[in-house]
């Protein structure tokens, strides 16, 4: 019983994947892409070390688990932000429908 | 077949049609960026494509070499980053 749970858990896991590469085919702007592929992987990572926890239950495994959440919550956002980074410095533009931008300097700001 | 190795099976084809469908954004990619984002997302699922395979051939060993490329995968993208933008400050 408990590895079915596992195998459930890594088929969202790996469809949650799967949501995310089909995301950098569906959204129109780099800025979306980068929230498509920086966010999603994370949760399905999250899904599939849960299978990891009912495939080999063992006290080793809970460590394992910890650590590699907090190495993937420490580098996804990291490159995400460096990715952003240099998108917008490289001066690639934004969607047509996006609403706001905050970094660009208008007329209207400069008033008190 | 048991239900188990059904949806593990299942799980790993669905990665491997994410891993296709990321390659062939890295290819045709119209920016650099892009690839670069699309070099991100592989990363992450190789990190995944081993997790599956440890579990379908129950070998503890793919746990520890997904948590080394967990480690090693962001580097390449820093690196990258990091050239592309002092390529821009010149």
């Amino acid at each position: 019983m408990i590895p079915l749970i596992g195998a459930v858990s890594c088929l969202i896991g790996s469809l949650l994947m799967l949501i995310s590469a089909v995301g950098l085919f569906r959204f129109p702007d780099i800025y979306t892409r980068i929230h498509a592929t920086g966010i999603a992987p994370s949760l399905g990572l999250i899904m599939l070390l849960i299978g990891a926890g009912c495939f080999f239950p063992s006290f080793w495994i809970i460590g394992f688990i910890f650590l590699m959440i907090t190495i993937n919550f420490l580098t996804s956002p990291l490159t995400a932000h460096l990715i952003a980074r240099a998108a917008y410095r490289a001066g690639l533009p934004l969607w047509g429908g996006s609403v706001r931008d905050e970094f660009k300097f208008e007329e209207s700001d400069n008033k008190p | 077949m048991n239900l188990t190795e059904l949806f593990l099976e299942i799980s790993f084809w669905v990665l491997v049609a994410a891993v296709l469908v990321t390659l062939v954004h890295l290819y045709q990619g119209p920016m650099i960026m892009d690839r670069v984002n699309a070099l991100n997302l592989f990363g992450n699922l190789i990190v995944g494509l081993l997790l599956i395979f440890g579990f379908m051939l129950g070998q503890r060993l793919f746990l520890e070499i997904s948590l080394i490329f967990c480690l090693v995968s962001f580097i390449p993208i820093v690196a990258m980053v990091h050239y592309l933008l002092k390529r821009l400050g010149k």
